[in-house]
């Protein structure tokens, strides 16, 4: 497939997200099933990352379709995309489940976060999964080209807080940094993410 | 409670929260200033739109995916069929085009032979091993039962959750900060979902009426004072109200909180304890 052409093919799919979750609302079903089949992916890479475990993240996954079934009347464009929306709910389920876990039987926070490089495990993985389509692969590369610009410091800071949960206070005290350092990382990196990322959504609205 | 926080410390923390990466209060604190301002409210969703990009970036795990997405797949689909068909609980469940079994009556005359005989007493010896393992089945059915007893326990814990985190930070939700109208002490905030017509009010550090005597929440408007419900705070000064009352879009000048005879009164006609002004 030409990967314009699946680019193009995305954008409009992403473009018709609000009226699915619209539809979604009044009851129709084989909506959730669309919404499901565009993201479902993409939540399970998420949640399979922060729980590390293949059954929690089953449950996770599940979970996540079937509150935005139940709650898509909550659903407000004008704060995000769907995609934001579906992953903001996957990714608190997801720590939920681990914080729950962590009570249960007193884990660490981090569960399986053992430092190896994100950027360079993804892209193992990314060439490991041929089932992902090309628009998959689009958009991950320039996500992780994205967080290639980041300075290695920032983007621990990033992947601590996202991949892992922690907050600013608890990222200071594992990486032993000062909290106005971890503060002004975190503040920088999410500067520069969101610039990199909105010309990357810029440039494929021009397509 | 949650420090209210000027614009540019919710900017310094706005890539923080997209991040969820701020403690409790911080965060609500930062969200609650977004919530209102032209300029971090726009600049919040699209940094956070911007972190969920980074979902993009964890690789799927190894394995069967596909099979295991499918799977998920199904069972949400029929989890949310059966919600679609409100069957009253443990009604029976017959798939289209699965008839039910049925068994036959035997037709004519038929005499037992010896084999028979056999045959039936290994069957009371058989139904013995049946009512044993039917009672051992009855106890998991009770455990089942308790089970989804706490179950739906649970999720409807969930949806009021849900709900309450909707009504504080809905898009129709408006907040009113309210302060002690003498002293530095009592302090409370409003939110008034105005989709819902509801009114939820957390209050701290307030002080015990004297005896006789209620905190009564008004709602002011340009020609009314309307009561929203009477509180007494627990014995570290907290209360929640809540209430609903449709009211306009625009009406609302203010909330108060005065101190009246218990029970409560049509109008205000106490000591004025904590007021906010109405945006």
């Amino acid at each position: 497939m030409n990967p314009r052409h699946a680019s193009a093919a995305y954008l409009s799919a992403e473009d018709d997200d609000p009226h699915l979750v619209e539809r979604m609302r009044e009851g129709d079903d084989q909506e959730l099933g669309r919404v499901y089949d565009r993201w479902s992916r993409a939540v399970y890479a998420l949640v399979s990352q922060l729980l590390r475990d293949p059954d929690d993240a089953d449950d996770v996954l599940e979970e996540t379709f079937y509150q935005a079934w139940r709650h898509a009347g909550r659903y407000d464009p004008s704060r995000g995309a769907v995609s934001t929306w579906l992953l903001t709910i996957a990714r608190t389920r997801a720590l939920d489940r681990i914080r729950t876990r962590q009570r249960l039987r007193e884990e660490p926070l981090t569960p399986g976060h053992d430092g190896e490089d994100l950027a360079e495990r993804a892209g193992r993985t990314a060439v490991a999964d041929p089932s992902a389509g090309p628009e998959e692969q689009e958009r991950r590369e320039h996500v992780l080209a994205a967080l290639g610009t980041l300075p290695p410091e920032q983007r621990q800071v990033v992947e601590l807080a996202y991949f892992a949960g922690l907050t600013q206070i608890e990222i200071a005290a594992r990486t032993g940094q000062p909290l106005g350092t971890v503060k002004t990382r975190v503040r920088l990196a999410g500067q520069k993410l969101r610039e990199k990322l909105g010309e990357y959504y810029r440039g494929r609205e021009a397509r | 409670m949650t420090r209210p926080l000027n614009h540019d410390e919710a900017s310094e923390a706005l890539a923080a929260a997209a991040l969820d990466a701020l403690d409790g209060d911080e965060q609500a604190a930062v969200l609650l200033h977004a919530e209102a301002c032209p300029i971090c409210g726009p600049e919040l969703a699209a940094l956070r739109d911007a972190v969920a990009n980074l979902a993009a970036a964890a690789p799927l795990p190894e394995g069967e995916i596909d099979s295991r997405l499918a799977r998920a797949r199904t069972r949400l689909l029929a989890r949310v069929n059966a919600d679609h068909a409100d069957r009253p609980a443990g009604a029976p469940e017959t798939a289209p085009g699965v008839r039910p079994l049925m068994i036959a009556r035997p037709r004519g005359r038929f005499s037992l032979t010896p084999w028979v005989s056999l045959a039936l007493a290994a069957s009371v010896a058989g139904v013995a091993v049946l009512l044993r393992d039917r009672a051992a089945l009855e106890r998991q059915v009770a455990a089942a039962r308790d089970s989804v007893g706490t179950l739906a326990a649970t999720r409807a814990q969930l949806a009021e959750r849900d709900s309450l985190v909707h009504r504080l930070t809905g898009p129709e939700t408006v907040v009113v900060a309210l302060a002690a109208n003498r002293g530095p002490a009592a302090s409370a905030l409003m939110f008034w979902d105005r989709g819902a017509n509801s009114w939820t009010m957390f209050a701290r550090a307030v002080p015990p009426p004297p005896s006789g005597k209620t905190y009564q929440v008004w709602l002011v408007t340009p020609t009314a004072k309307i009561s929203a419900g009477t509180f007494t705070p627990s014995p570290s000064g907290d209360a929640v109200v809540t209430a609903t009352y449709p009211l306009d879009r625009d009406s609302l000048r203010a909330v108060a909180v005065t101190e009246e005879p218990a029970g409560g009164v049509p109008q205000p006609t106490g000591q004025l304890v904590m007021v906010g002004q109405a945006k």
